[in-house]
């Protein structure tokens, strides 16, 4: 039984082991910062095309009352997409 | 003398005042999924003659999908925040600020999700006019396609309505076949299919005689 115990901490003991030798070598902290912001620019990106295909179909059909709530709508998200960008920067 | 007849002045009844601007802010109304002589419907290559008879979006019904998708996600995170108080973390290493940036990247992505299924239904319509009938089909975010055909060059109608849900909300796909090599026309899901094909029907030969 304490073989068993001895053999299973000294299992755990290594996998510790090549997580601090991968650390050192890779900036964890670091690789998931530019991730991150990376993912957060490609989404501010991917919010500006919201943003233009809205305008671009309320040239094609336009209806007074909705549209304009339409285009109102993906000009916020766009902003917190931009928003989420910088508080990214700041905090991470 | 009292005055009889006053003539307008030229521009006084094109002059909005602030109030008018503020009058028409505040006249929001839900999308409607189909009307009838709308006047305030303005599409790409109207003409000044042409009159909407008929515009036609998707049964509201048709939103259910992604409605409950989108509340299945916006559920999700809590689950596993739920979860992650009684389970041990499996990543040590991520700090709160990761997850708070990345719990608020998850909602704006949900968010667009949601966002992108409402303009697909919100920007899928067929219009019925007194000179034709124009599908704009928006099925992606980088994919929109405008048809416009004059009544002169329908030829067929027809519309299906199968299936439980759409017999019991009344909504069922149209299609409308047109002369030679053009284009078909569809909509799908619409309202009252048996009620737009009548209009489409009785309108087929009318309209602009030059194909």
């Amino acid at each position: 039984m304490q073989r068993i115990l001895s053999q299973t901490q000294s299992e755990k003991e290594t996998e510790v082991d090549n997580f601090n030798f991968l650390t050192q070598f890779i900036n964890i902290p670091l690789l998931l910062k530019a991730t991150a912001l990376l993912l957060i620019l490609m989404y501010a990106i991917f919010a500006f095309v919201i943003f233009n295909q809205v305008r671009t179909m309320n040239k094609i059909i336009y209806i007074p009352s909705s549209s304009r709530i339409l285009i109102v709508i993906s000009v916020i998200h766009l902003l917190l997409s931009i928003s989420l960008f910088l508080a990214a920067v700041v905090i991470l | 003398m009292p005055d009889i007849f006053v003539a307008n002045k030229k521009g006084e009844s094109k002059v909005r005042t602030s109030s008018d601007s503020k009058k028409a802010f505040h006249k929001i109304e839900l999308p409607k999924n189909h009307a009838e002589n709308p006047r305030e419907i303005f599409f790409a290559n109207k003409k000044e003659n042409e009159e909407i008879i008929l515009f036609l979006r998707g049964h509201i019904a048709t939103n259910f999908p992604w409605i409950v998708i989108s509340s299945f996600l916006i559920i999700f995170p809590l689950l596993l925040f739920f979860f992650f108080n009684f389970v041990e973390s499996p990543f040590p290493f991520i700090s709160g600020a990761f997850i708070v940036i990345f719990t608020l990247l998850y909602y704006l992505a949900v968010f667009a999700y949601a966002f992108i299924n409402f303009m697909k239904w919100f920007y899928n319509t067929l219009i019925i006019t007194t000179l034709g009938v124009v599908d704009i089909d928006y099925s992606d975010l980088i994919y929109h396609d405008v048809a416009i055909t004059k009544l002169n060059l329908i030829e067929d109608v027809k519309y299906n309505k199968a299936g439980f849900f759409r017999s019991f909300f009344n909504f069922g796909d149209l299609f409308i076949q047109t002369a030679g090599g053009k284009e078909n026309l569809e909509a799908l899901g619409i309202p009252n299919p048996a009620h737009a094909a009548h209009i489409i029907a009785n309108s087929i030969g009318k309209g602009d005689g030059s194909g």
